[in-house]
C-alpha cells in the first residue's frame, strides 16, 4: 500500500496552484436541494469547489459549531489534490472552504483527512498523511484553525519512518487532542499504531507510544474516539481478509495500557473496511462496520452493528440485511439518551446511491428498536460517504458527498437541531422559614431539573421573585445558582409581604428556558405578642388583700391585624414546665391585658412565682408560640 | 368640715368670753354631772385607708357623759366616758370593689377643767376601745382594737341657761387594730363641738377643798 520510500516528482503546478485554487469561491446556484426527512435543514452545499469532493468528515462543538475537512480531487491520481477544510461562523453559517494542495498526489492512498475541535473555543485541528518532502517518507500532516482562521500546520514531528491514516480525537478529561494513525517503526511495512498528543494551549505535539497489543503484525485504519471518562476507545482492522478489532485504555498515553485487542468482526469477507465508533457518556461504544455476505470480496455488502451495555460486548446486529449493498456506515449516539444514529451509503442500481439512515430510539411502546432505513438524500446523482455527529445539545449532524445536476461532486451538510431551548425547572416548591432574629423570613426554593434538558450543558438556575400580587412584569431576578444546585435561599425577607417566585434554566449555550410555573408564598407565620409583662399588686381594701398579677403585652406588628382574634393567657407555677401551662382566659384583640388573681374561685398564692405565656389567636384557628414571662 | 366646726367652734369660746368680761370673775353654778353630745371631723391618716377609703376627715357622732371626782378652788377634776359612731364607704384598691367600714369608739378619760363664770377649759387623756367592722364582697371582717387619745377644749357657757354649754375640743388617738396579719392606726385627729347640760345626778356638792 505505501511505499517505503516515495519519489517525489513535485510539480511546480501544484505548488503555485495552491492558494488559488483552495480559496475559490463559486456561485450559489451550484447548490443542490435534494429532499431530506422532516425535521433536518435544507443541504447546504459547504465545498463549492471545482474538483470533485469526497470523503467528509466532520467535528461539532458544545457552541454547535460545525467544523468539516473533505478531500477535493482536480483530476485523476497524480492530479493536484487537496485537504479541504471549512467551518461554520458565530451565526451558524458556513465560510469558504480553504484547503491545501497534497504534497504527494502521485498515487490514491494520500491524504483522508480526519478532523477534531475543542468544546468551545473555536479551535479545530484536522491531520491526514502526505508526503514529508524534506525526509522523503510518508508523514502525518496537521493543520489549526482558531474560529475558520489557520493558525499553526506542520508534520508531527520525529518521525524518520512511513506514517499515515490518522485518527484524531479529543480527551476531555485532560483536554488534549490524541493521534493515532499507522507506523512502520521497523522500516519493514509492518504497520504499529502510535499515539501522539497535541496540546491546543500551546499548539505542541508531544510523540507518544507505540499502543501494544499484536505488535510484530500490521493494524490499519485506526479510530479513535473518547467517552466522557476519558476512556479511550480505538478501533483497527486487520487483513486480510479484514477484521475489526478493539482495545482501550484510561491511559492512552502509554502504549501498555491498552486492553488486549477483542476481535469484533471475524472475518468480514473483505479486504478493507473501515469500521467506525462512538462512545456514550457511561462509556460504553457502539461500533460499525460493513462486510460482505456473498464471499470474499463479493458485492453483497451489509452494515454490522455491536454495542457494549454496561461494558459487555453484545450480540452483532445486521443492521441493513437487503439485497442491495450497504456500505460505509458512520455512527453517533446521543451521549445522555443513548439513542443511536445510523447513516450510510446503499447502491440503489448502478452509481445510483444514497444516504441512507436509521435510528435507535425510544417507540410508541416505550421500547427502543431500530427504526425501518430512510433515504435521506433521494437523489439522481450518486450519494455517499456519510459522516454523522452528535452535538451536545442533541442536535445531529450530517455531511455527505453529492453528486450535483452538472455532474460535478460536492460535500452537502444538513443538520437537525437538538434540544436549543433548554425547558424550565420542574415541580417548584416554596418553604418559609423565619430566621435567627424571627423578625425576618427565609424563603427557600426548590425545584427539579427537566428529564428534557438531559445533554444540554448549563451555566445556572435563574430565580426571579416579585410581590405576590403584582403583575408577572414585576418578577426581577434576585440570583441565580449553578448545577446541581436545586435550591436557593432568598434571605432577609419582610415578613408580611408575601412573594411569588418562578425560574428559569440558562444553557451554557446562553438559551434560556421559558420561565416556570410561578410558586406563590402561603405560609402565614404566627407571631406570639411582643413586651409581655407581670407586674404584681394586691387588690386591698382595710383589712383583706388579695394578689393580683397584671399581665400587658403589645400587638405584634408582624401580624396581620386583620386575622387577629385575639389572645390567650396561661398559667403556670414558676418552677413547673410548660407543659404545665393552663389557660386562664382568652382575650379579644383589643384587650392587651390581663389581671389574675381577682375572682374569687382564682386567688393567687401570695408568696408563689408565676408564670404566663400569652399566645396570638388568629381567626383560622392558628395559635402563635407562647410569650413567657415570670412574676416576682 | 373641719374649719366649719373650728370656726364655728371659735365663735362660740369668743362669745362666752365676751360675755363673761373676764376668766377671772366669779365661776358660775357648778353642775358635776355633764352629759352631752358632739359632731365631730374625723381624720384617720393612716395610709392604707386613705387608699380605700379616702383621705378626707368624716363626721363622727358622739355621746358622751362626765362627772366631777374633785373640786379645788375652781379646778376640777372628772372622768368622762364617751361614745362615738363612725362609718365610711370605699372601694377595693385595683378593681374599685364597694366596702363599707365602720367602727364605734368608746373613750374613758381623765379630765382637768377650770371654772369661770362663762368658759371652762379643760384638758384631758384617757383609753379606747374601738370596735369595728369592714364589709365587702372581697371580704368581711370585725374585731375591737385599743389605744389612747389626748384632749383638749373648752365649754362655753350660754348665758342665762347655765346649765348648758356649749363644746368646742380637739382630740388625737392612737388605736391600732390588727387583722390578716395587716395593721391599721384607726385613731386620728377629731375636731368637734358640742352641747353639754349640766345637773347633779348625784345631787351631792362634790369633793370640795
Amino acid at each position: 500500500m505505501l511505499k517505503r520510500t516515495i519519489v517525489f516528482v513535485i510539480a511546480a503546478a501544484v505548488f503555485l496552484s495552491l492558494s488559488g485554487a483552495t480559496n475559490a469561491s463559486f456561485p450559489q446556484d451550484k447548490l443542490s436541494t435534494p429532499s431530506v426527512p422532516a425535521g433536518w435543514t435544507t443541504p447546504v452545499n459547504i465545498s463549492l469547489q471545482e474538483g470533485q469532493s469526497e470523503a467528509p468528515t466532520l467535528a461539532v462543538d458544545d457552541n454547535g459549531h460545525v467544523y468539516a475537512t473533505w478531500t477535493e480531487w482536480f483530476g485523476s491520481v497524480g492530479a493536484p489534490r487537496a485537504m479541504m477544510f471549512n467551518s461554520t461562523d458565530t451565526a451558524g453559517r458556513w465560510g469558504v472552504g480553504q484547503g491545501k494542495y497534497l504534497n504527494y498526489p502521485d498515487i490514491d492512498d494520500v491524504g483522508f483527512p480526519s478532523i477534531v475541535c475543542t468544546p468551545t473555543d473555536g479551535t479545530a485541528i484536522m491531520a491526514y498523511h502526505d508526503g514529508n518532502l524534506s525526509q522523503g517518507t510518508m508523514g502525518v500532516f496537521s493543520r489549526q484553525f482558531k474560529n475558520g482562521q489557520i493558525t499553526g500546520e506542520g508534520f508531527l514531528p520525529g518521525l524518520a519512518n512511513p506514517a499515515s491514516y490518522v485518527t484524531l480525537a479529543r480527551n476531555p478529561i485532560d483536554g488534549l487532542i490524541y493521534a493515532v494513525f499507522q507506523y512502520d517503526p521497523t522500516d519493514t511495512v509492518t504497520f504499529e499504531l502510535a499515539l501522539f498528543t497535541f496540546n491546543p494551549a500551546t499548539g505542541q505535539w508531544s510523540g507518544g507510544d507505540l499502543i501494544h497489543g499484536m505488535t510484530g503484525s500490521s493494524r490499519y485504519w485506526p479510530s479513535l474516539v473518547f467517552d466522557a471518562k476519558g476512556m479511550a476507545h480505538l478501533l483497527y482492522i486487520t487483513r486480510s481478509p479484514a477484521m475489526v478489532y478493539y482495545t482501550k485504555s484510561t491511559n492512552p498515553g502509554s502504549g501498555g495500557s491498552w486492553t488486549a485487542p477483542i476481535n469484533l468482526s471475524g472475518d468480514t469477507g473483505r479486504d478493507w473496511v473501515a469500521p467506525r465508533m462512538a462512545a456514550d457518556k457511561d462509556g460504553d461504544v457502539y461500533v460499525v462496520w460493513y462486510g460482505n455476505t456473498g464471499g470474499y470480496e463479493s458485492a453483497t455488502e451489509e452494515v454490522y452493528f455491536k454495542k457494549t451495555v454496561n461494558g459487555v460486548w453484545q450480540s452483532t446486529e445486521n443492521l441493513t440485511n437487503n439485497p442491495l449493498r450497504s456500505e460505509g456506515g458512520s455512527i453517533a449516539v446521543n451521549p445522555n439518551t443513548k439513542d443511536i444514529y445510523l447513516a450510510y451509503h446503499e447502491n440503489f442500481g448502478g452509481s445510483n446511491w444514497e444516504v441512507m439512515w436509521k435510528t435507535y430510539e425510544t417507540r410508541a411502546n416505550g421500547v427502543k428498536s431500530w427504526s425501518e432505513a430512510i433515504n435521506l438524500t433521494e437523489s439522481a446523482g450518486h450519494s455517499g460517504e456519510p459522516c454523522i455527529k452528535v452535538d451536545s445539545k442533541g442536535g445531529l449532524h450530517l455531511v455527505y458527498h453529492e453528486t450535483m445536476a452538472d455532474g460535478n461532486m460536492e460535500i452537502l451538510y444538513t443538520t437537525k437541531p437538538g434540544i436549543v431551548k433548554p425547558q424550565p425547572p420542574l415541580t417548584i416548591l416554596l418553604d418559609s422559614r423565619l430566621d435567627a432574629s424571627e423578625t425576618r423570613k427565609i424563603n427557600r426554593i426548590a425545584w427539579a431539573n427537566n428529564p428534557a434538558n438531559a445533554g444540554i450543558p448549563m451555566t445556572s438556575t435563574k430565580v426571579f421573585r416579585k410581590p405576590a400580587g403584582a403583575a408577572d412584569s414585576a418578577f426581577g431576578l434576585i440570583g441565580s445558582v449553578g448545577p446541581p444546585a436545586v435550591q436557593y435561599e432568598d434571605l432577609n425577607l419582610d415578613v408580611q409581604t408575601k412573594y411569588a417566585y418562578r425560574l428559569t434554566f440558562l444553557a451554557q449555550s446562553g438559551d434560556e428556558s421559558d420561565p416556570s410555573s410561578t410558586v406563590v408564598e402561603t405560609k402565614k407565620f404566627d407571631f406570639a405578642p411582643l413586651n409581655a409583662a407581670v407586674q404584681t399588686r394586691f387588690n386591698k381594701i382595710l383589712f383583706t388583700r388579695f394578689k393580683v398579677n397584671t399581665i400587658t403585652f403589645a400587638k405584634n406588628p408582624l401580624n396581620d391585624e386583620a386575622e387577629v382574634s385575639g389572645y390567650n393567657v396561661y398559667r403556670r407555677k414558676a418552677e413547673d414546665g410548660d407543659d404545665q401551662f393552663v389557660l386562664l382566659t382568652t382575650l379579644n384583640a383589643s384587650t392587651l391585658s390581663y389581671r389574675d388573681g381577682m375572682t374569687k374561685n382564682g386567688r393567687l398564692e401570695a408568696k408563689q412565682k408565676y408564670a404566663y405565656g400569652v399566645t396570638t389567636l388568629f381567626l383560622s384557628g392558628r395559635e402563635s408560640g407562647k410569650a413567657v414571662v415570670i412574676s416576682q | 368640715m373641719k374649719k366649719t366646726i373650728f370656726i364655728f367652734a371659735s365663735a362660740l369660746c369668743l362669745s362666752g368670753v365676751l360675755a363673761s368680761n373676764a376668766f377671772g370673775q366669779e365661776p358660775g353654778k357648778h353642775y358635776p354631772t355633764i352629759i352631752g353630745i358632739t359632731a365631730a371631723s374625723y381624720q384617720i391618716p393612716a395610709e392604707l385607708f386613705a387608699e380605700v377609703y379616702g383621705s378626707k376627715a368624716q363626721l363622727i357622732y358622739g355621746l358622751n357623759l362626765s362627772q366631777t371626782v374633785i373640786r379645788y378652788r375652781g379646778w376640777d377634776l372628772d372622768l368622762s366616758l364617751e361614745g362615738r359612731i363612725y362609718s365610711r364607704s370605699g372601694v377595693s384598691t385595683l378593681d374599685q370593689t364597694p366596702t363599707k367600714f365602720s367602727m364605734t369608739p368608746i373613750s374613758l378619760a381623765g379630765r382637768v377643767l377650770y371654772e369661770t363664770k362663762y368658759v371652762v377649759p379643760f384638758l384631758g387623756a384617757g383609753a379606747d376601745w374601738y370596735g369595728y367592722k369592714e364589709k365587702s364582697e372581697l371580704g368581711s371582717t370585725s374585731g375591737t382594737a385599743s389605744g389612747w387619745h389626748v384632749q383638749f377644749g373648752a365649754y362655753v357657757v350660754i348665758p342665762g341657761v347655765d346649765f348648758l354649754k356649749a363644746k368646742v375640743y380637739y382630740k388625737f388617738t392612737r388605736v391600732k387594730a390588727r387583722q390578716n396579719e395587716i395593721e391599721v392606726d384607726l385613731g386620728g385627729n377629731e375636731y368637734g363641738i358640742g352641747l353639754s347640760f349640766g345637773f347633779n345626778l348625784l345631787n351631792i356638792g362634790g369633793n370640795s377643798f
